[in-house]
């Protein structure tokens, strides 16, 4: 929480929470909550249901056919990867990435396509370990690089692969508007 | 991006401090450290500390320890705490009145966003750790023999 004193903006200790300048899509709900075990593995059929249920909970919108799509895809592929992390019984986590080339002049390399935990299993190194296996399965595919694009407002995001290294590539997406046909 | 020397001094103390956990660093050495007025730093140590994102005690064996929580401060709060009226938007200054110097400020504000968003996405905790991956993948002496 930021106000201002004096002319200049001071920060304010968040006193619930002893949160130092975090603003408040930074917030953890799961700050000095208990610990859970977790267990990384391989997707099966049986956990897609489960993967879209918590998929849609984290982002807030609902993609069943984009994950029937990968599953489906997935039994032809040898690059395509679907981490879940698992505790106490349910799947608590999800980690989805791909070794691919792409319509740009590079050599293939690993993407991550999506990341999510559970906010109950967030700081507790779930989602690190979950992003370290998949890197871990990049490098046995033999490339060197992972690559993302996310939301720019996704702070939160975007500071848990900052903290993994990940920076600025040298790709921008651009986009742009236009009317359809319709 | 262009900031103010004491935001620049700010960023390293709050860095400085925050790599060296449950230690007090007195002022003279940070301002050795980084060839600074100790007299100036001072002055921004005790605007940290007023933020709480650093202690200070007195006497023999005192000095500034940092004391926020390094995995959530952001270089961008360090930063809102010395820029004056910061995040500003300079190109709204700009009168759009004609369609070149409304895509002109629309441009300026993309460089923004992808500034603040940047920013706001590099914690303390981040900057100490791509640090030392960094030392441990070229070590110094390794850099300074490609040097010679």
């Amino acid at each position: 929480m930021i106000w201002r004193e004096n002319g200049r903006n001071i920060m304010k200790a968040r006193k619930a929470n002893r949160i130092i300048g975090l603003s408040d899509d930074r917030v953890r709900p799961n700050e000095g909550g208990e610990r859970h075990d977790v267990t990384i593995a391989n997707a099966t059929p049986d956990d897609l249901a489960e993967i879209i249920d918590l998929d849609a909970r984290i982002t807030g919108f609902a993609r069943a056919d984009f994950w029937d799509e990968l599953f489906r895809r997935r039994d032809t592929s040898d690059t395509l990867c679907v981490l879940v992390a698992t505790g106490a019984g349910k799947i608590v986590g999800y980690a989805l990435g791909e070794v691919r080339s792409w319509p740009v002049r590079a050599p293939p390399c690993g993407w991550l396509y999506a990341i999510g935990v559970d906010e109950r299993y967030r700081l507790q190194k779930c989602g690190s370990t979950l992003m370290t296996e998949l890197i871990s399965r990049f490098k046995q595919s033999g490339v060197g690089v992972i690559r993302t694009v996310i939301n720019m407002d996704d702070h939160l995001l975007m500071s848990f692969l900052r903290s993994f290294g990940m920076a600025a590539g040298p790709f921008v997406e651009l986009e742009m508007n236009f009317p359809t046909n319709e | 991006m262009k900031l103010q020397q004491s935001t620049r001094y700010a960023i390293a103390a709050v860095i400085e401090l925050a790599s060296r956990p449950n230690e007090q660093v007195r002022a003279q050495e940070l301002a050795e450290t980084y060839r600074i007025s100790q007299n100036h730093l001072v002055r921004i140590l005790y605007a940290l500390t007023k933020a709480n994102i650093v202690s200070s005690a007195r006497g023999p064996g005192g000095g500034f320890m940092f004391c926020g929580s390094a995995k959530r401060l952001t270089l961008y709060d360090i930063i809102s705490l010395f820029e004056a009226n910061w995040p500003n938007e300079e190109h709204r200054n700009l009168r759009a009145d004609n369609e070149l110097t409304q895509e002109l400020s629309r441009v300026l504000h993309e460089v923004d966003r992808i500034t603040w968003a940047t920013l706001r996405s590099v914690t303390v905790q981040t900057i100490i750790n791509n640090a030392r991956r960094a030392s441990a993948t070229h070590p110094k002496s390794k850099i300074l023999s490609q040097l010679s």
